[in-house]
C-alpha cells in the first residue's frame, strides 16, 4: 500500500509521486521543514512519523549523515553514506540530493536506498577476486578497459589500475592484441565464453602460461569480461605429466616388446601362485597353451622336491622380508618330464606398497645342468684317477725299491756264490753254500710271490666288488679268530663306530683290520694288559678307521719313513715277517686311500686308515 | 806280511755273508771279519769299542736294506760318534740297489769311502783291502 504524508496540502502531488517510489524520499521546503516523505523513508531509517516530522530530531545526532545532508541541501548524485539506523549493525545508503525549483520557492529532495546488501556483495566479490590469482577486466569491444579487479600478479606485470579508462592495446604486445581480438570475434560469433591458454603473453621470453577467458556479461552492451589466470604451475605440471605419461607409455611399450619377444620366459604371478600372464617363450618351453597355463597354479607344476623351498621363498616376499629372489627349480613340462629352470622373481608393488603381483623370469637350464653334472662327474673321475695314479706311482716306486733290494740283493749273492763254488774244496763248505743259496732262491721266490699279489691287486680291482661292510660284525669275528692271544694277554676290545657301515672290498677290509688288531695284540707291554680301541668317523668326505693300542709303541723318529716298507722289522724278539703293514698299505692305496700312524714309545700306537670315498663313487660311475 | 786287523760286514743276507767270509779267508789279508745282520748290531759293536782302537774296524762294508736299522740309519748314528784319534775307518756302502734315490742318499754322507754295487767279485775286495794295507 502506497502511503505518503505531507504537512502541506498544496504540495500533495509531491506526495503522490513520492508514494510510488521504492526508494526513500524526503522533501523540505525553502525553510527546511519536512514537507513530504514516503513510507519507504520511514522503513529504511527505522523512525516513526513523529520523529520524521520533528525538526529537532533532524538536528539531533540521531539523524546522522542523512540529517547533515538535509541541512546542507547540496545537489549530488549516488553518494554512498553510512547511516546510523536502530537495530542495524551496518547500514549504507546511496543518496541523491536535488534542489527543486517551483515558482514560489526552492525545495530540496533527498532520495535514498539501502545499499548495505549490495555493498556486502561487492565486498564479497572483491574478497573472492582477491583470493584468486586472477586479473579480471571489463573491456569494450574497442579495447578500452572500463574496470580492473585484481589481487596480484607475480608475472603478468602491467600498470593495470592505471589502464582503467584507457585502451588496453597501448600496453600489450601485438601478438596478445591479435589474440584478444580473435577471442572477441569468437565470442561475438558463438555467444559463448572462449578460453585460450597463451604462453608468455607479454612476450618477455618467460616460461609462463596464462589462461585467458572471454565472455560477454549480456548481449545488451558491447563489453567483455576478460579473466586472466596464471596457469604456469598447472601447465608445467601438465607438461611433466605428459612427459611422465610418454615415458610410461614407452616403458609399457618396451615391457610389452620384451614380454612378447624375449627368448626368456616371463610370467606374472599372483601372490596365491596363479599365473596372471605368461609370454610365448615360457609357453613354448613348458609346452602348454596360454589357456592351459592360466588354469594352472605354479605349485602344481613345480617338482615335489622343490616345492617347499618355492613356497618358503614366496612366503618371504609376501611377508615383505625380501623383495626378490633367485632360484633353480624343476617345472613339469606338459609332456610330464621336468625342466630345470633358473628363475629370478621380483615383486611388483602398488603405490601403497602392497604387492600387486610377482614378475618371474625363467630360463631353461636343463642342458646346462646336464653339462654341469657331466663336468662334475668327469671332474670327480679325474680327481679320483689322479689320486689313483699318484698312489700307483708311489706303489711303483716302492716296487722298484723292492726289486733293487729284495730281489737284486739275493740274486747278486747267488751270482757271487756261483763264482765262489769252484773254489770251495771242502765238502762241508760246499754244502753250507748250497744251503744258503737255496734259502736265497726261496727268498727270491717269496718276494716274487708277494710282488705278484700286489700287481694282481692293481690289475684286478674289478674283481673286488664293494659291499656294505658292517664294521662291528667284522671286528668281532676277527677278535674271536685271535682268541688265543686275547685270552693269553687278557686283552680288552673297545669299539665306537660313528660310521657303522662302509662300502669297501670286504676281504681287504678284513685283512686291514686283521693286521692292525694282530699287531696291537703282538707288540704289547707285559706290564699293561692290552686295550685295543677300534673307531670310525667321518672327516669331510673321508671315512676314518682308527685302531689304537697301549702297546710298546714305535720310535717314529727312527722308523717312521720305513714303517710300511717291505720286510722292515723294528722290534727284536717279536714274530714278524715285515710284510703285514706293507700289504695293507698297498691294499688301502689300491682304492685311493691312505694310512697314517701316531705313536709314542712305551705308550702305544694309533693307526688311521682314510678311505677315499670319491674314488669309490667314481669307480661306480665309470 | 801285514794284515788288516778288523773288517765288518753288515748285511742281513746270509748267503752274501757266507760268500764274503770265504773270499776274505782265501785272500788272507784280514785278521778278523765281524759279521752283523743289521745296522744296530754293527753300531753297538763300534760304540762298545770306542776305547779300544784295536778292536775297531778298519773297513766297514755296509748294506742298505736291513731290518731294525738300515744302512742310512746306521750312517746317521755313525757320523755322530767320536772315534779315537788316528783311527780311520773306511765305510763303503755295498748294495744291490742302483736306484737313483739311494745314490742321492749316499751323497749326503761325505765321509763314505765309496758306493759299491753288488755283485762284487774277489778282485774288487782285494783292491779295497790292498789300499788299506799298511805300507
Amino acid at each position: 500500500m502506497v502511503q505518503f504524508k505531507t504537512s502541506n496540502p498544496a504540495n500533495n502531488w509531491w506526495g503522490a509521486i513520492a508514494a510510488a517510489f521504492e526508494d526513500g524520499y524526503i522533501a523540505t521546503n525553502q525553510a527546511g521543514q519536512i514537507v513530504a516523505f514516503n513510507p519507504s523513508a520511514l522503513e529504511i531509517l527505522q523512525i516513526s512519523e513523529s520523529q520524521m516530522e520533528d525538526p529537532n530530531w533532524w538536528k539531533s545526532p540521531a539523524a546522522g549523515a542523512l540529517g547533515r545532508l538535509l541541512q546542507e541541501r547540496k545537489e549530488f548524485s549516488g553518494q554512498k553514506i553510512r547511516q546510523d539506523v536502530p537495530h542495524k549493525k551496518d547500514c549504507w545508503l546511496q543518496v541523491t540530493g536535488k534542489a527543486l525549483h517551483t515558482l514560489t520557492e526552492t525545495g530540496y529532495i533527498l532520495t535514498f536506498k539501502d545499499v548495505t546488501n549490495y555493498l556486502e556483495v561487492n565486498r564479497s566479490l572483491n574478497t573472492i577476486i582477491s583470493s584468486l590469482d586472477d586479473i579480471i577486466l571489463e573491456m569494450t569491444i574497442d579495447g578500452v578497459i572500463l574496470h580492473v579487479w585484481m589481487n596480484r600478479s607475480t608475472r603478468l606485470t602491467l600498470p593495470w589500475m592505471e589502464m582503467q579508462g584507457n585502451s588496453a592495446y597501448q600496453y600489450m604486445p601485438d601478438r596478445l592484441i591479435r589474440e584478444i581480438q580473435q577471442l572477441m570475434r569468437e565470442v561475438m560469433l558463438s555467444g559463448k565464453e572462449v578460453v585460450r591458454v597463451v604462453q608468455d603473453p607479454l612476450a618477455r621470453d618467460q616460461q609462463v602460461w596464462y589462461r585467458i577467458r572471454l565472455l560477454r556479461p549480456g548481449t545488451a552492451n558491447n563489453t567483455f569480461i576478460v579473466s586472466i589466470h596464471d596457469v604456469t604451475a598447472e601447465n608445467k605440471a601438465n607438461e611433466e605429466l605428459k612427459e611422465t605419461r610418454t615415458q610410461l607409455e614407452d616403458s609399457q611399450q618396451i615391457f610389452k616388446s620384451i614380454f612378447d619377444y624375449s627368448p626368456t620366459g616371463i610370467a606374472l604371478l599372483s601372490l596365491t601362485g596363479q599365473w596372471l600372464d605368461v609370454n610365448a617363450s615360457l609357453l613354448e618351453t613348458l609346452g602348454y597353451t596360454r589357456e592351459e597355463m592360466l588354469n594352472l597354479t605354479v605349485s602344481s607344476i613345480i617338482h615335489p622336491d622343490d616345492i617347499n623351498k618355492a613356497i618358503a621363498q614366496m612366503e618371504q616376499v609376501r611377508n615383505r622380508k625380501i623383495n626378490s629372489y633367485r632360484a633353480e627349480r624343476r617345472y613339469r613340462h606338459r609332456d610330464g618330464h621336468y625342466i630345470y629352470m633358473f628363475l629370478a622373481c621380483s615383486a611388483m608393488q602398488n603405490p601403497d606398497e602392497s604387492i600387486r603381483y610377482l614378475i618371474l623370469q625363467m630360463i631353461d637350464v636343463t642342458e646346462l645342468k646336464h653339462l654341469d653334472s657331466e663336468a662334475r662327474k668327469k671332474n670327480i673321475i679325474l680327481h679320483a684317477t689322479s689320486i689313483d695314479l699318484q698312489q700307483k706311482i708311489k706303489q711303483l716306486f716302492e716296487l722298484n725299491q723292492i726289486i733293487a733290494h729284495n730281489l737284486r740283493g739275493p740274486a747278486t749273492a747267488l751270482i757271487s756264490s756261483v763264482e765262489l763254488l769252484p773254489e770251495l774244496e771242502n765238502m762241508q763248505e760246499q754244502e753250507a753254500l748250497l744251503y744258503h743259496m737255496k734259502n736265497s732262491a726261496n727268498a727270491i721266490l717269496n718276494t716274487l710271490n708277494d710282488l705278484k699279489d700286489v700287481l694282481a691287486r692293481q690289475i684286478n680291482t674289478e674283481q673286488l666288488p664293494f659291499t656294505h661292510c658292517d664294521l662291528e660284525d667284522i671286528t668281532r669275528q676277527l677278535w674271536s679268530s685271535l682268541n688265543q692271544q686275547v685270552v693269553e694277554k687278557n686283552a680288552q676290545l673297545k669299539m665306537h663306530f660313528r660310521v657303522p657301515v662302509i662300502a669297501y672290498s670286504r676281504p681287504y677290509l678284513e685283512n686291514i683290520l686283521f693286521h692292525l688288531i694282530n699287531n696291537a695284540l703282538t707288540y704289547t707291554r707285559p706290564e699293561a694288559p692290552p686295550e685295543i680301541v677300534v673307531e670310525t668317523w667321518q672327516d669331510d668326505d673321508q671315512i676314518v678307521l682308527m685302531v689304537r693300542d697301549n702297546g710298546i709303541g714305535i720310535d717314529l723318529q727312527k722308523h717312521g719313513e720305513q714303517l710300511f716298507r717291505y720286510k722292515k722289522k723294528f722290534h727284536r724278539g717279536y714274530e714278524s715277517n715285515g710284510v703285514g703293514l706293507f700289504m695293507i698299505r698297498n691294499q688301502i692305496r689300491t682304492f685311493g686311500g691312505r694310512i697314517n700312524v701316531k705313536s709314542e714309545v712305551g705308550k702305544g700306537s694309533s693307526f688311521f686308515v682314510y678311505f677315499n670315498n670319491r674314488v669309490h663313487i667314481s669307480k661306480d660311475d665309470e | 806280511m801285514n794284515k788288516i786287523k778288523n773288517v765288518c760286514v753288515v748285511d742281513d743276507d746270509e748267503l752274501f755273508q757266507f760268500v764274503m767270509r770265504q773270499h776274505f779267508e782265501r785272500l788272507e789279508l784280514v785278521e778278523k771279519v765281524h759279521k752283523f745282520t743289521d745296522g744296530e748290531q754293527a753300531l753297538n759293536y763300534i760304540k762298545q769299542n770306542l776305547n779300544e782302537p784295536d778292536k775297531l774296524p778298519d773297513l766297514v762294508l755296509l748294506d742298505v736294506n736291513m731290518p731294525y736299522m738300515d744302512g742310512w740309519q746306521f750312517l746317521r748314528e755313525y757320523v755322530k760318534l767320536q772315534l779315537p784319534e788316528n783311527k780311520h775307518i773306511k765305510v763303503y756302502v755295498l748294495t744291490s740297489s742302483t736306484h737313483e734315490s739311494d745314490l742321492q742318499k749316499a751323497k749326503e754322507f761325505p765321509s763314505l769311502a765309496g758306493y759299491l754295487v753288488k755283485p762284487i767279485g774277489k778282485n774288487i775286495i782285494k783292491e779295497i783291502l790292498t789300499e788299506l794295507l799298511p805300507a
